[in-house]
């Protein structure tokens, strides 16, 4: 004959045997599932915020660093603008210098080529001076048909001719 | 027919002490002790930062439980979830296994609640001593006014009874409810069938020939009403028939089907249900139990 529990009645056995497999759940539970994956969860939460600050840290030295190559980048273009202009000035100087030396070489050119036509000129004038003035004694002395004091004629046709050359 | 609405199976009594009954409940708890301890041990195995797919469900799992805890208790109470879950655990392992036909629930035995209501009545009380002296928990029954005392201690015993009971009541009698249905639609069947097979077998095999015709002509015309009585029909057409004949006397089909419908709302809703009821007052009576932080 089989037999049962009443539907509704405690057996203190049942009770017993009840609360020692709750407390055994419990204690495997806590031990094996819960502590286990609330630590893991929270090591991760840790290592996750441990990552982020890190990232932190690293993203604001990266913007002071980057500021800092911007400042020296800017410190450089201003230093070779710098530069470059100081070069054109030293450029532009020199241009001038040279131009000016080259002017001046030239005037110096001209001057004493001036100088040398003048030489030559007054040269040629005097040797045609002289020139003439023979033969005009010459003729003269042809035309006159006497001997002039050679000296006293040469001084009256040079004045002769200085006088031609004014008006000339 | 008859039914009878008992207890728990006693497989034998150990002859010492008055007599250890060990029943169909003490092994069902064993089974569901016995599960819930491998299944911890297997999912709390190998826990890595970089989770896997199996690490990723039982972490899922812990902090849903660690939620349900939080969100009634507060944060400061999270190291109450092991407690809420083995309570939790136990209760819906327990409820379900009574699914498997040959265990019966843990839970539609009062010895098994009225354990876990005393234990948290025993924690509340613990608490409470603890925090406020044993006067100034003795004096809390006086309140707001003396002339309350008999009914605050009324209700302080009516606490885990009220707790056991709900818990009890709600899986004890869905398994009621189901074994009556059985009873009746095996009953029902048993009539329906007889009384086809009493007026003949030809009876029986004109009906067995109509189903046929109606499930025929679903084929054809595609009318679900004329699947649906031609089963029907010729389910009971065969049935009688084979009845008339004499062999497969009394097999109840009419317990196909509905009892599967009900048995969900009644096990496994009723039985989830209860499980996070029983867990709720639990959280709610424990915190109420504890000094809020500073």
């Amino acid at each position: 004959m089989a037999q049962f529990e009443a539907f509704i009645g405690v057996n203190l056995w049942t009770a017993l045997f009840t609360l020692l497999n709750t407390l055994t759940i419990f204690f495997v539970a806590r031990k094996f599932l819960f502590r286990p994956v609330m630590k893991i969860i929270e090591d991760r939460q840790k290592e996750i915020d441990g990552m982020y600050s890190a990232a932190d840290t690293a993203k604001v030295e990266a913007d002071a660093m980057r500021s800092e190559y911007q400042q020296k980048l800017n410190e450089a273009h201003a230093t070779s603008d710098r530069i470059v202009k100081e070069a054109v000035v030293r450029g532009q100087n020199r241009e001038e210098e040279i131009i000016r030396q080259a002017h001046q070489e030239a005037d110096a050119i001209m001057t004493k080529a001036a100088a040398d036509i003048e030489l030559e000129r007054k040269k040629a004038i005097n040797d045609a001076k002289n020139e003439i003035s023979g033969i005009a004694i010459a003729i003269a002395g042809k035309v006159v048909g006497r001997e002039l004091n050679e000296n006293d004629q040469a001084a009256l046709i040079d004045h002769f001719i200085n006088e031609l050359g004014e008006e000339a | 027919m008859e039914l009878d609405i008992t207890g728990a199976f006693i497989y034998f009594t150990i002859p010492v002490l008055g007599g250890i009954r060990v029943t169909q409940t003490m092994l069902s708890t064993l089974v569901v002790t016995l599960i819930i301890c491998i299944a911890c041990v297997i999912c709390g195995k190998d826990l890595k930062k970089r989770p896997g797919g199996r690490q990723v469900m039982v972490e899922k799992g812990v902090m849903m439980l660690r939620k349900m805890v939080t969100d009634t208790m507060g944060e400061h109470n999270a190291h109450w979830t092991p407690f809420i879950g083995t309570i939790f655990l136990s209760s819906i392992l327990g409820t379900y296994i009574g699914l498997t036909g040959f265990l019966r629930s843990t839970t539609a035995d009062i010895s098994c609640v009225m354990v876990w209501a005393v234990m948290v009545t025993l924690i509340i009380w613990y608490n409470k001593i603890k925090h406020e002296g044993i006067l100034g928990w003795l004096k809390g029954f006086t309140e707001p006014i003396v002339v309350m005392t008999p009914m605050n201690i009324v209700s302080e015993i009516a606490q885990p009874i009220s707790m056991a009971f709900r818990h009890f009541g709600n899986v004890a009698g869905g398994g009621v409810i189901t074994t009556l249905i059985y009873t009746a639609l095996t009953i029902a069947s048993t009539a329906v069938i007889n009384l086809i097979a009493a007026s003949g077998w030809v009876i029986a095999a004109v009906l067995l020939a109509v189903g046929v015709v109606l499930i025929v002509l679903w084929k054809k015309s595609g009318k679900k009403v004329a699947l649906v009585f031609g089963i029907i029909s010729a389910v009971l057409g065969l049935f009688g028939l084979l009845e008339a004949i004499g062999i497969l006397a009394g097999v109840p089909i009419l317990t196909y089907g509905l009892p599967a419908v009900l048995s969900c709302y009644f096990d496994l809703f009723s039985g989830f249900v209860q499980a996070y009821v029983f867990c709720l007052l639990t959280m709610v009576y424990i915190s109420g139990a504890l000094p809020e932080p500073q």
